[in-house]
């Protein structure tokens, strides 16, 4: 039952006659384009996004600097990086992630003449994110040996669905991988957390499947061995579990 | 090794954490703040590269330069060390000019970051100025609304904050702020640290130290000197600007002291909305403001939708075309205003018979910028109900596998998704929220 709005009406239920209407329908900010273009015989500029484009054409637009192209990009892939970047750094305050995605996207718009593949437009951005994410943890990491150097941490906010366990799991998850190489904790979390498949792991991080597979070997080593030994994550990869059902 | 029992234990646990990450109430805010700060920078990319670039013999000459003032640089570097910087600040990544500089804020929320630590989030519906700044503090003016603030403890620090006839001092502390001039209402809540607070029913100068909660009513009408300006100012202003978060300058307390930066602010931080409420003779003499309709097709969304908050919101959706109100709709979408985004796009619903796209826009907007999940759920499934094979059925599809995720309707929408379009944007996360 679809939300107040009007009453049904066929997809196709838009008459030839009313031309200017059927294009609406179709793409308003065509039309709109369109419309000024015939009005002032000039290329308008655009100032409102497509609702959807081909990614050949988002990259079109890109190189030719076109902002809805950029805008375009950010909303069909911001939300995936977002995730993918959240997922494999773990404790992130949400303007940290808020910084690194302003990155990635800024890399990826600036530099969109080197992308020659425009089917791979999300494998690419995944590229960019990966390299960014481990910056970030390399980052972090070296500052980490300043005794003096508090990062502030601002308590974790979550919807109310998550229990206790979970949170102390999740805590206890990032926190362990803080002690496995950086390289290691990337290709770990893309796989497990991220659900990755090993090629695109590869493919993300420019590294040949072997090397990922090598450290992603090391990694589940290490984080195995440190994990039987840490109270709370213990259970998880021990006996039994402690995933609710 | 790890056995494939231990992976199988890895994937468990791999996907649990998955799905506590994405229950993190902040990631929505993240996109939201990221999408505005990369417009900002690249705006600021293209202004850059349009400026008159420096020959090609500068750079060499400017590094011989450079190495016959090195010696004197290094001991101007310690000068420079010694000597506290001037204070400069950035809300998201655009700098100000600290000078008289109003920010506002309507139903969204941003954060102010100076260069010495210091930041200030203000909350929806607020608007401050920054003033006298120097490079220890600055004095700033709260006219309406609530504000979180985070004075970097510097041990010289001075910062002020003023909020209708009430005075802050502070040093370096954390604390809420909130006034209202409509009721006359201050609210003060520290967090961390000290400060100095003085005004009426406050007997001299008094400490608020941490933990302490101050509420303070005074007669708006009674409020001295300048907060007279500010109860004259809302009351001759347009209530209905004031809802939408756009107030006139006469409402700023000071008003009087303040014509020389505030008019200068930029347009999408100051959010002014010029001269509404100047006297009925100089109107007579003003050109007629351009329609709304003209506004966005010349590209001026700003103009466009003050335009339309002139007109009235209802009456320019009532009289408006199909076409004009899905400009509208997505001019308002992308100013920050989704409430109007909605009314334009429920108009065309109902009003012009549109199907299909309309659905997917009203969830975008709803998940995206109201925060109404359950509402875009409703729309995205509306929008592969009424158009199946339409162009935005796999983002819908996968909007409705991130937005159900962790449920039985998130797994029936991620193997359906996954069926639909393995390569597809969501298809990472929709496997993950299978596992």
């Amino acid at each position: 039952m679809p939300p107040s709005g009007g009453s049904p009406q066929r997809a196709e239920g838009i008459s030839a006659v009313d031309a200017s209407a059927a294009l609406a329908h179709l793409d308003p900010v065509m039309s709109l384009r369109v419309a000024t273009a015939r009005s002032t015989g000039t290329e308008p500029e655009s100032n409102v996004v497509p609702l959807s484009v081909s990614d050949e054409a988002i990259v079109r637009g890109l190189v030719a600097e076109e902002q809805w192209a950029a805008d375009a990009l950010y909303d069909r892939y911001a939300g995936a990086i977002e995730r993918m970047l959240r997922r494999t750094l773990g404790r992130e305050r949400h303007t940290d992630i808020e910084d690194l995605l302003h990155d990635v996207f800024l890399q990826a718009i600036v530099s969109a003449d080197k992308l020659r593949d425009s089917v791979a437009l999300l494998a690419w951005l995944q590229k960019i994110a990966v390299h960014t994410a481990y910056r970030a943890m390399r980052r972090r990491r070296a500052r980490s040996w300043l005794r003096f150097y508090e990062p502030e941490r601002l308590p974790e906010v979550f919807v109310d669905d998550v229990s206790p366990e979970l949170r102390e799991a999740y805590s206890a998850f990032y926190d362990l991988l803080q002690r496995i190489p950086a390289s290691e904790q990337l290709v770990f979390t893309l796989r497990y957390v991220e659900g990755m498949e090993l090629t695109r792991i590869a493919d993300a991080c420019d590294v040949s499947l072997s090397t990922a597979k090598r450290r992603l070997a090391k990694a589940e080593a290490r984080f195995s061995t440190l994990a039987s030994r840490d109270p709370v994550l213990a259970g998880w990869i021990g006996e039994g579990t402690w995933w609710p059902r | 090794m790890v056995a494939t029992m231990n992976r199988t234990k890895l994937d468990e646990l791999g996907a649990a954490m998955a799905q506590v990450s994405d229950a993190r109430a902040d990631a929505p805010r993240a996109v939201h703040g990221a999408r505005q700060r990369l417009r900002e920078s690249l705006a600021e990319k293209r202004a850059r590269r349009t400026a008159p670039r420096a020959a090609r013999w500068v750079v060499p000459a400017a590094v011989v330069g450079l190495c016959a003032v090195g010696g004197a640089g290094v001991l101007g570097a310690a000068w420079w060390l010694a000597e506290p910087k001037p204070l400069t600040a950035h809300v998201e990544s655009r700098s100000l000019a600290l000078s008289g500089d109003w920010i506002s804020t309507a139903a969204e929320t941003k954060q102010l970051r100076f260069s010495d630590g210091t930041t200030l989030s203000l909350h929806p519906e607020t608007r401050l100025q920054l003033r006298e700044t120097s490079p220890r503090g600055a004095s700033v003016v709260l006219a309406r609304g609530r504000a979180l603030a985070n004075v970097e403890h510097t041990g010289k620090a001075e910062w002020r904050f003023t909020a209708g006839p009430f005075q802050v001092r502070v040093t370096g502390t954390e604390f809420d702020l909130a006034w209202d001039p409509d009721t006359g209402v201050f609210e003060l809540a520290l967090h961390q640290g000290e400060v100095l607070l003085e005004g009426p029913q406050v007997e001299g100068t008094r400490a608020i130290r941490k933990g302490d909660y101050v509420k303070i009513e005074v007669e708006p009408r009674q409020t001295a000197g300048a907060e007279g300006a500010t109860r004259r100012a809302d009351t001759e202003t347009d209530p209905a600007h004031l809802a939408d978060g756009t107030h006139d300058d006469l409402e700023d307390p000071l008003q009087d002291e303040a014509h020389d930066g505030a008019d200068t602010a930029p347009a999408d931080l100051a959010d002014e909305p010029g001269d509404d409420t100047a006297s009925a003779g100089a109107d007579a003499r003003r050109p007629a403001p351009a329609r709304w309709q003209d506004l966005l097709e010349s590209g001026q969304r700003s103009e466009a939708l003050r335009a339309v908050d002139r007109v009235g919101p209802a009456r320019a959706i009532e009289q408006a075309s199909a076409r004009e109100l899905w400009t509208l709709a997505n001019a308002a979408r992308l100013g920050g205003r989704p409430e109007l985004a909605r009314s334009a796009l429920q108009v065309l619903r109902s009003k012009h018979g549109q199907r299909g796209q309309t659905a997917f826009v009203l969830g975008k907007v709803a998940a995206d910028q109201l925060r109404a999940r359950s509402e875009a759920i409703t729309w995205f499934e509306t929008y592969l109900t009424e158009a199946p094979r339409g162009p935005f059925a796999e983002q819908a599809l996968g909007r409705l596998v991130e937005l159900q995720a962790g449920t039985p309707s998130g797994r029936r929408a991620a193997e359906q998704y996954l069926e639909r379009h393995p390569n597809g944007a969501y298809a990472p996360f929709a496997r993950s929220s299978l596992r």
